[in-house]
């Protein structure tokens, strides 16, 4: 046996690569990672013998790439077999036109205000009446109309509670950090181990991107803005994720009401931190471009989603109908407004916001979505479609 | 290949890790390191299977029923009791023969194509 610091690189080596076994699926790490670091062992300890600590590094290289390329291969195959299959595809009953009608009512309002369109027809200040104020009117009515007819929270009427909130999100967090509380402690809800990785991921890449915010407001240099501009990028990467990972199980596993409620957080996000239409006008006065940009995600969100979900025939329609258009609009968003942001100051703040809103509405749909099931509903995927 | 198929033909074609695995597992049983170094060995060091690779291949040629866990060991003294050894399954015998009938019907056609080099080491069919 051969001394000095390649006889330590030697014995760290195993020990090392048990470390990175972490890097695999727990369910494959626990059936075979004692194999493979008996394996690494048994490898290096040729190697070393034959070729001493060159050798070693001549392991560790291709070892290393290996690890990545399986391990991700492996989380992939966890997903594809676990997670997808184990959707249920119900057959469903389609929810009445009447009742997506009234669902996408405040968003017809929504797109007729912000496109013009009614000031055109009705007049400047008619127009002013109708948004906010008889936004909120028509939103407060549909809900409490909503609760006299169907005696809870009834699925229509989501889109606009999803509106409201827009309004009074400094609310939500108080409220929603206790109702989740109370359901964890009641319903043993558990947040999928990818889904809380992915929010302590957000919540580092938050604090890093505040800091490296500071920096290059400080040094106005290219290289400190285009450093500036990783974090909003990993963060990014990470609200596109964290409904993947929390957000498929639990409108999986709390049907359609958890479902919507995942919508209007996303619309709240969306609109909190992607504003494409302030983006675009960065670039351009082009107040068709301005206008369409605030129209379009409206319609996608308050027109053409409630409409997929409630008129979709199985659960996996209305999953992939909640899922897709949330992703389309945020790529599509990111593209406008990916560029000026490292030069907007502000943005860590309203970045905040928006992922305390996301956070603590989806927290409210759990605890709603309880509430409601605690009224003695049906199951799941029939519940909301019934009201 | 995640289902037990009862056709060899089904399987095909095999990947080169599972190949050569099965390649490596033809004369006898063997443990993860035992396969890694024969695989190296009858591949002239072209083909070195890294840990992940290795055992990832293996849980998938589990899954299928071309391998399965040996229960035997060469000599308990000399072994480590910790390692699994594995062993073709019938129908993993089969679905060897079956790709090495495969590959050597593609040789075949790349030899009446004239692609097949004069110092190619391809066995010569009978009658040639």
């Amino acid at each position: 046996m051969r001394t000095g610091s390649g006889s330590r690189v030697f014995s760290a080596s195993p020990k090392l690569y048990q470390i990175l076994l972490v890097a695999y699926p727990a369910e494959h790490r626990r059936e075979y990672g004692p194999l493979m670091a008996q394996l690494f062992r048994d490898l290096c300890r040729d190697t070393y013998q034959r070729s001493g600590l060159l050798g070693l590094v001549g392991v560790w290289i291709p070892t290393l790439w290996d690890l990545v390329k399986t391990a991700a291969s492996e989380h992939i195959d966890v997903l594809r077999k676990g997670s997808l299959p184990q959707m249920q595809n119900h057959p469903l009953i389609p929810v009445s036109w009447l009742r997506v009608g009234l669902a996408i009512l405040p968003g017809l309002l929504v797109i007729g205000t912000r496109s013009g369109f009614f000031e055109d027809m009705l007049g400047r200040r008619i127009s002013q009446v109708l948004e906010p104020n008889g936004l909120l009117v028509l939103c407060a009515l549909l809900i409490v109309t909503g609760l006299v007819l169907g005696r809870k929270l009834v699925a229509w009427s989501f889109p606009a509670l999803g509106i409201l909130l827009f309004g009074v999100w400094w609310l939500v967090p108080p409220v929603a950090a206790f109702g989740v509380y109370q359901v964890y402690k009641q319903k043993g809800l558990r947040i999928p181990r990818s889904g809380k990785i992915i929010l302590c991921l957000l919540g580092l890449v938050f604090a890093a991107d505040f800091i490296l915010s500071v920096l290059s407001d400080h040094n106005p240099e290219k290289l400190a803005a285009i450093v500036a501009g990783l974090s909003p990028l990993l963060l990014w990467i990470g609200l596109l994720l964290l409904p993947i990972a929390i957000g498929l199980p639990l409108a999986q596993r709390e049907g359609l009401l958890a479902g919507l409620f995942i919508v209007a957080a996303e619309f709240i996000l969306f609109f909190e931190i992607f504003d494409p239409s302030y983006a675009l006008g960065m670039w351009t006065s082009n107040q068709a471009l301005i206008v369409a940009a605030e129209v379009v995600p409206a319609v996608g969100f308050l027109v053409v989603v409630p409409i997929w979900i409630m008129r979709s025939r199985s659960t996996h329609g209305r999953i992939w109908g909640l899922l897709l258009p949330v992703f389309a609009a945020l790529i599509g968003t990111e593209a406008i407004s990916g560029t000026v942001r490292p030069y907007y100051t502000g943005i860590w703040l309203t970045r905040a916001i928006g992922i305390a809103q996301f956070l603590a509405t989806l927290a409210l749909a759990v605890v709603l979505y309880v509430m409601n099931r605690q009224d003695g509903s049906p199951t799941p995927n029939q519940e909301a479609l019934v009201h | 290949m995640e289902k037990i198929t009862s056709e060899p033909q089904e399987m095909l074609p095999l990947t080169p890790a599972v190949f050569n695995i099965l390649l490596a597992l033809a004369d006898g049983e063997r443990h993860g390191y035992g396969i890694m170094k024969e695989v190296e060995e009858q591949t002239q060091r072209q083909m070195r299977m890294g840990p992940g690779t290795l055992y990832g291949t293996i849980k998938r040629m589990f899954a299928a029923g071309l391998i399965e866990e040996s229960d035997e060991r060469p000599d308990p003294e000399l072994d480590d009791e910790r390692r699994r050894y594995y062993r073709l399954t019938e129908f993993g015998r089969r679905v060897a023969s079956a790709e090495l009938e495969r590959l050597s019907n593609l040789i075949r056609v790349a030899r009446a194509k004239q692609l097949v080099g004069k110092t190619a080491l391809i066995p010569q069919e009978k009658g040639e």
